[in-house]
């Protein structure tokens, strides 16, 4: 199948007519790069929708198939009824399909209901084929069968949990899955049909003793069965048993590792805590040495300014001023002028007594300002114990800065730590996380130690029920021989087993080829620091995806959450390759929502650089975050991308932007 | 075998080669029928099984 074009009429958030063309050829990556809430998962259960007819995928969290298709708000604004319509232009075996389904959704009163009938039509080469709903279904699900299509059109969240769990089911699953690829999945029903016809040929044969002991042997057999089940079963518990106790302890193991790092975070909150107090403890002496030094710094700056000239100064005057209150005095004394010999008159007199008075003010004043000036001088001089100013403002500052830098830090520390974090009670969880690890590990041990008896217990109840079972087939076999049949029963017995042995070596075949270019495409995606690490994986006759290290010990479990994912990239690489081999009319194209988000910047490189070589199409819908300038670079290096489109959001609706080349989309999203 | 509308032509071919033409005749029209209709009466399979044995080895 190649896909051409998807339009969409009032889907959901796009209420204008949608079209988005895959690119095809060489160019074979179609990019649709949206934000949040924007719709892009929408675009990939579209395309579900449109050729399946279905959306009833885990990941999408969707009741019934058609929920949501209608977009509400041009069902609000129709009034009572509105339609939304999907269709898909696809290439399949030569021939150009059209698919188109349609569904109605009406508003009564404000109550919502869409309708569970999906009108749909098939084109072919342009021509209607005129079939139902049922055959056009039937039609497309033999393109892509279902257990397929989760691995074509996955979600990247989703598709990571798959391996996550190894267990019983994910195996099961995945078999059913390759024998579906293969086409081999009737083989089962024709072989147990065969079988059945076999063992009917001598019923009820005349032969008493003969029936008697098929009686008794198809009794065993049932048991045997029975038994083998319920060691299948035990084996199975056992295994899911160790999945859940390893999951477990992954669990306490990173709410240890959080813990821990709450733990080193609280204890620099107690660490600033105390700095905190002794801080404000030490404030008032900072304080008090500030005043001080303020009151020394005033003084000091008058000795700096004026220094020792200033008491000199106020003696200089003061003694200057003794000549002239001498002059005055004997001028008063005499009573007459130094210049003249007349006397002094009244008024003159009292004038010199004025001036006398003034001096004399004077002089004690400079002589006091002298004395004074020359005590806080010598108080100075003396205080040299008393921190300056500038030390004082210096120490001030740093407390403050100190104060602020850890106060601010104690914040945002505090402000780190979930709201649930009780500070008291992080060291018991610590313990406690500390005591859980331990527990799974020893549980996880004591049900390793089981898992060889158990098993041995399947093996011998296999070899116990094949044992009843060859009784039961010669029984049936003699029973064919009583009845003159054993011929007939020969030949259908021996077509059913040659059967039996081409299915198993389909699976086999098909299970190491998957594994062999798995493994290929492992080494191809991982950095060249794990390659040091990892020697290979593959997909063992379990099929449980196995990584190994150079060593040859097991490590899958102990891959990153990004390496685990780049596996399981690989693994569907692999399934898609043997796929499109073992029916080579039909390359499946890879439909991805969000496929690098668990992906580092390098892991990306690796994908963006692989993919569109492995696969006939790669169309994917990243977020912003995960598709930016350095990802697009990237896909330009690679040549291969042929459309560009980006999806905008308003407040209720969402468009899709067609781009000529990946370089306008550069820079982020901007929003009209 | 030209009788049966076997899908998988890998399979169709593997089967040719190595089962008898009786043989063939008796697996593809049962799986064929499995195919078509997703399962088969056990007296439809017979019937196939007795025409195939009866057609002779050859």
């Amino acid at each position: 199948m190649e896909l051409l074009r998807l339009e969409l009429i009032n889907y959901r958030r796009l209420f204008e007519r949608t079209v988005i063309n895959f690119a095809q050829g060489d160019k074979n990556v179609t990019i649709i790069r949206a934000e949040n809430g924007s719709g892009k998962t929408g675009i990939l259960m579209a395309l579900l929708f449109g050729l399946f007819g279905t959306v009833k995928y885990e990941q999408f969290q969707i009741e019934n198939d058609s929920d949501f298709m209608v977009s509400s708000y041009l069902l609000e604004k129709s009034g009572s009824q509105a339609t939304c319509t999907v269709i898909v232009d696809f290439l399949e075996d030569g021939h150009k399909y059209q698919i188109k389904r349609s569904v109605t959704a009406t508003n009564t009163n404000g109550v919502r209901r869409q309708s569970s009938d999906v009108d749909t039509s098939l084109l072919e080469d342009g021509v209607n084929t005129g079939w139902d709903k049922a055959k056009i279904d039937n039609f497309m699900n033999n393109i892509i069968g279902e257990n397929i299509r989760g691995f074509l059109f996955f979600d990247g969240v989703k598709y990571t949990d798959l391996f996550k769990q190894n267990d019983t089911r994910t195996r099961k699953e995945l078999q059913k899955i390759i024998e579906k690829m293969l086409n081999i999945n009737d083989l089962d029903q024709t072989i147990a049909t065969l079988n059945a016809v076999a063992s009917s040929i001598g019923q009820n044969s005349s032969n008493g003793r003969l029936e008697s002991d098929y009686a008794k042997a198809k009794n065993t057999l049932g048991e045997k069965k029975t038994a083998w089940d319920d060691a299948s079963t035990a084996l199975e518990k056992k295994n899911d048993e160790i999945t859940e106790f390893e999951r477990k302890q992954q669990e306490s193991l990173s709410k240890l590792a959080g813990l821990k790092e709450y733990e080193d975070t609280i204890k620099k909150i107690k660490d600033n805590r105390n700095r905190l107090e002794i801080l404000k403890n030490s404030e008032s002496t900072y304080v008090s040495l500030l005043k001080n030094s303020t009151k020394t710094m005033l003084k000091n700056t008058i000795y700096k300014t004026f220094g020792w000239d200033v008491i000199d100064d106020m003696s200089a005057i003061a003694q200057d001023s003794q000549g002239s209150l001498q002059l005055l005095e004997t001028i008063v004394r005499r009573n007459q002028c130094i210049c003249s010999d007349h006397p002094l008159s009244s008024e003159e007199k009292e004038r010199v007594q004025k001036y006398i008075e003034s001096i004399k003010a004077d002089q004690q004043y400079h002589y006091s300002l002298s004395s004074s000036f020359r005590y806080d001088v010598t108080q100075i001089q003396d205080a040299e114990d008393v921190t300056s100013f500038d030390d004082a403002m210096a120490a001030a500052e740093k407390y403050y800065n100190d104060f602020n830098d850890i106060n601010q830090e104690y914040n945002s520390l505090l402000a780190s730590l979930p709201e649930d974090i009780n500070l008291e009670e992080v060291t018991d969880s610590v313990i406690e996380s500390s005591s859980n690890v331990k527990s799974f590990e020893q549980l996880i041990e004591r049900a390793k130690g089981e898992l060889p008896t158990l098993k041995q217990n399947v093996k011998d109840a296999e070899a116990a029920y094949n044992e009843a079972k060859s009784k039961v087939e010669q029984l049936d076999r003699e029973k064919a021989s009583a009845s003159g049949q054993q011929m007939k029963f020969d030949f259908i017995k021996g077509a059913s087993k040659k059967l039996a042995e081409l299915k198993k070596r389909y699976l086999i075949e098909a299970q190491q080829s998957i594994s062999n270019r798995a493994n290929e495409f492992f080494l191809s995606l991982i950095s060249d620091a794990d390659k040091q690490l990892v020697s290979k994986m593959i997909l063992d006759e379990d099929y449980t995806i196995k990584v190994f290290d150079k060593n040859n010990v097991e490590i899958f479990g102990q891959l990153s959450a990004g390496q685990k994912l780049m596996a399981s990239m690989a693994f569907v690489m692999g399934l898609t390759a043997e796929a499109s081999d073992a029916k080579p009319t039909c390359n499946f194209p890879l439909v991805m929502d969000t496929p690098m988000s668990n992906l580092d910047s390098r892991n990306r490189g690796s994908l963006i650089s692989l993919m569109p070589t492995v696969v006939k199409q790669w169309i994917l819908t990243p977020m912003d975050t995960e598709l930016t300038d350095t990802e697009i670079d990237k896909f330009i290096a690679t040549g291969k991308v042929g459309n560009v489109y980006q999806l905008l959001k308003t407040n209720i609706s969402s468009k899709v932007v067609h781009y000529n080349s990946l370089n306008e989309i550069k820079g982020g999203i901007r929003h009209a | 075998m030209s009788d049966t509308n076997i899908k998988n032509q890998r399979l169709k071919k593997d089967i040719s080669q190595l089962l008898s033409e009786k043989e063939q005749h008796l697996v593809l029209k049962i799986l064929s029928e499995i195919e078509s209709e997703g399962n088969i009466d056990i007296n439809k399979a017979n019937k196939i099984a007795a025409e195939a044995f009866e057609g002779g080895d050859k």
